[in-house]
């Protein structure tokens, strides 16, 4: 069973998470593992944008199951294998129509690239490529994946009234 | 034996909807398993993984003679197998079966072989054989693989057995071609049974496997495990091998949100959620608690959201929320500083609120009990923008001087004039201090020589209190900096990289005059402080209207050449308040009130927002 850490705002852009259990721990937020096998308790996390509650996941020594942080990850994996005349890959998400670069990865003769993907969001056909590219900026093979993701949901936003006269609070979705 | 399917692309088994329906042989291979590449031989691809090596970490490792050798998730490698340039070779692991084919690129890399290989096995999903996901309403579809002889030899015996749920049929190609239907949901002409046989696959010769999935009103599982096993001959040995990959189940019943709510502490993540279903969802507050809540949303295969941040609401005994317009500080740290002061590190966000504040607002002790925000008298400091653009106000506040081992208490909090309120925190930070407040004069000077100079000062960087015993009116001196305070900050004269006279004051023109102390600083009030000159009141604090007022102003925005001490010194014509240079060690006046009431700023000023 993981652990349910408290969380502290700092700020607009930070949160303090804290937990207590059987060290040691290990800890993913937005799918990607940020402390393994640690006995630290406490991990601030800083974030650009608005504030938001952040997916966060914490196993302690006594949890076997495997984290659904990793199971269910909404990081994609992207592997693929270098080509003679490459001197860089493009790696590309589509947005709408545009495939829009997410950043270069040079040709280094390592064999094998991996690239691992922004959270995506639980339910959302993505669809990711590779795009070789030589000296001269000329593309070649291009590499296509299509993807349902299938993870944890993202928290919701969310606003939220309450009413005196009823003592109910009501949350509904954010405009 | 090679299985492929058909009507695909590039990336094959791992596409959104990849299953075969027919047609002419593909060229892109099954892959039950996909290694994930932790390290590499550089010239070494891994064309296929038998499916019988299971999950779980692999490796290659390179031998003499550019030979490679490998070993299966969970145990010893088998025998070095001689890999040419821009070769192939299936290297098996010490079980049978257990096996990868690789190629050798030395157009890639020309190196030889060297290293070792480390990589992860894992299953596809939505492959050729799993399918697409289904919902628990259950689903009968149709897909299909290729089974290809690509070796010399016979491959003889094949048995195919499938797994719960699938049933499967052969079909042989004429011309190399084989029905095509439609779609998965489009049963093809031939005939399902719960297995199928083969005695020989002649070398090059194809077949095409058929498979139906039948599956029921079942249960959610977001990693269903979906096989067909097929077992055969090859070179007198038997090997068993295993098309699978994932697929899920999915309940739509599940996608709900759920809102989880915690009475004076966070919610229970683990138990029932106070409501659930679609938004708008309500709860219940009690009166007279907090209440911690945050909402999660559950998809279909039962995956939850994983967020624990919470918002909070105070609830008074009526019923009535409390509002709590601003956001409490938070405390980044708390440390004993030089001179028995306390050094105290605050951040604010002042973009989320609504109205910022504008004062820092401080409770403190130092006998041990804990700060009384509803009885003590509060240690107001204004707050200093920290920089253009940046998100949030951090600002270093120093208390103080304590007594050596004193124990100090401090709950921070923050304080709108705009709003006439303060933020709620109740959260005490604690600290011992060690650090002493100076005792006797500071001796220093500078030496030439054999010679001993004269002394740069002989006043401590420390306190001065104008009320004692209260002590909230004073002068604090540090090297480069001096703060004139009383119930709050009044000015902060700073000296260094960037001189600045800083206040949140305003400055009006009101002549005083009337007979006061002959003191340098009278203080009726820890809000109305006069500094004299002569025995008379020539300039007043006002710390009600935040304001200085005095018969008139110089901004003078250049050190007056005073020579001599500080933090405050008084002379028949002027009284001075003084800030000691870091560097050369002089004095230098931060204001100058002179006997005609005017007040002299020598520094440029930092007019501060209250």
């Amino acid at each position: 069973m993981p652990l349910t850490p408290q969380a502290e705002r700092l700020g607009l852009y930070s949160t303090r998470y804290t937990w207590s259990g059987n060290a040691p721990y290990r800890v993913w937020v937005e799918g990607e593992l940020r402390l393994d096998q640690s006995d630290a308790t406490e991990l601030i996390v800083q974030y650009p944008g608005a504030a938001m509650p952040q997916a966060i996941e914490v196993l302690d020594s006594n949890d076997t199951d495997p984290a659904e942080s990793e199971a269910y990850s909404p990081r994609l994996r992207l592997q693929w294998r270098g080509q003679a005349d490459a001197a860089a890959y493009l790696v590309q998400r589509l947005a709408g129509s545009e495939w829009e670069t997410r950043t270069p990865v040079g040709e280094s003769g390592l064999g094998y690239y991996r690239y691992i993907t922004v959270p995506e969001i639980d339910g959302t056909e993505v669809q990711w490529r590779i795009v070789a590219q030589d000296s001269q900026g000329y593309q070649g093979a291009v590499l296509r994946h299509t993807q349902t993701v299938v993870c944890n949901p993202l928290p919701p936003a969310f606003e939220d009234s309450y009413d005196a006269g009823t003592g109910l609070l009501t949350v509904e979705a954010a405009a | 034996m090679a299985t492929a399917f058909t009507n695909s692309d590039a990336l094959g088994c791992f596409l959104s909807d990849p299953r075969g329906l027919g047609g002419a042989r593909s060229a892109v291979e099954f892959e039950a398993r996909e290694p994930v590449v932790l390290s590499s031989i550089p010239p070494i691809i891994i064309e296929r993984v038998s499916p019988l090596c299971g999950v779980g970490r692999a490796t290659i490792t390179a031998g003499p003679d550019n030979t490679l050798a490998f070993a299966a998730p969970g145990e010893a490698a088998g025998v070095y197998v001689a890999v040419a340039p821009n070769g192939r070779a299936l290297l098996e692991s010490e079980t049978p079966g257990k096996s990868v084919r690789v190629y050798r690129d030395s157009v890639y890399a020309p190196s030889d072989l060297g290293g070792q290989m480390i990589f992860d096995l894992v299953h596809g999903v939505n492959n050729a054989i799993s399918g697409g996901n289904i919902t628990v309403a259950g689903v009968t579809d149709y897909g299909c693989v290729w089974l290809y002889n690509q070796s010399a030899e016979d491959i003889t015996g094949i048995e195919v057995t499938p797994g719960s749920g699938f049933a499967v049929a052969f079909e042989t190609p004429v011309g190399g071609v084989c029905e095509v239907t439609p779609n998965a949901t489009t049963a093809p002409v031939v005939t399902f049974t719960g297995s199928v046989s083969l005695a020989t696959l002649a070398p090059g010769e194809s077949r095409l496997l058929r498979f139906r999935r039948t599956v029921g009103a079942t249960t959610v599982n977001a990693a269903a495990l979906a096989e067909i096993e097929v077992a055969y001959t090859y070179d007198s040995v038997a090997y068993t091998d295993v098309l699978d990959g994932y697929y899920r189940i999915g309940n739509p019943a599940l996608a709900q949100y759920e809102l989880y709510v915690g009475e004076d502490e966070l919610p229970d993540f683990t138990a029932a959620p106070a409501a659930s279903g679609a938004l708008p969802l309500a709860a219940a507050l009690s009166p007279g608690h907090r209440h911690f809540y945050a909402l999660r949303q559950r998809n279909i295969y039962d995956l939850a959201s994983l967020n624990v941040l919470c918002e909070s609401k105070l609830i008074d005994g009526a019923g009535e929320e409390v509002l709590e317009l601003l956001s409490d500080p938070s405390v980044l740290a708390i440390e004993s500083s030089t001179g028995g002061e306390v050094s105290v590190a605050l951040r604010y966000a002042d973009m989320a609120d609504d109205v910022a504040a504008d004062t820092w607002r401080l409770y403190v002790t130092s006998d041990g009990t804990d700060p009384d925000p509803d009885n003590d008298t509060p240690d107001d400091r204004p707050m200093r923008q920290t920089g253009l653009a940046r998100p949030q106000i951090e600002n270093t506040l120093r208390l103080g001087p304590f007594d050596y081992g004193a124990t100090v208490k401090v709950i921070a909090r923050v304080y709108s004039s705009a709003l006439e309120t303060e933020s709620g925190s109740e959260q005490v930070h604690e600290l011992t201090v060690t650090t002493q407040v100076p005792v006797g004069a500071h001796r220093l000077g500078v030496s030439m020589g054999g010679l001993r100079g004269a002394p740069l000062s002989s006043v401590n960087d420390g306190v001065v209190y104008y009320d004692a015993p209260t002590n909230t009116v004073g002068i604090r001196s540090l090297t480069g900096e001096v703060v004139f305070f009383g119930s709050g900050e009044i000015f902060r004269a700073e000296l260094g990289a960037l001189s600045l006279f800083r206040t949140s004051l305003e400055f009006h023109t009101i002549p005083q005059g009337g007979a006061g102390a002959p003191t340098p600083i009278e203080v009726v009030s820890e809000d109305e402080i006069y500094i004299n000159v002569a025995g008379l009141r020539r300039a007043k604090i006002d710390l009600v209207n935040r304001r200085i007022e005095a018969a008139g102003f110089e901004f003078a925005h250049a050190a007056l050449d005073v020579p001599v001490i500080g933090p405050v010194h008084i002379s028949s014509a002027a009284t001075y308040i003084m800030v000691r240079n870091a560097v050369t060690g002089r004095w230098t006046p931060g204001i100058a009130v002179d006997e005609d009431g005017i007040m002299t700023v020598c520094l440029p000023v930092l007019q501060e927002v209250a």
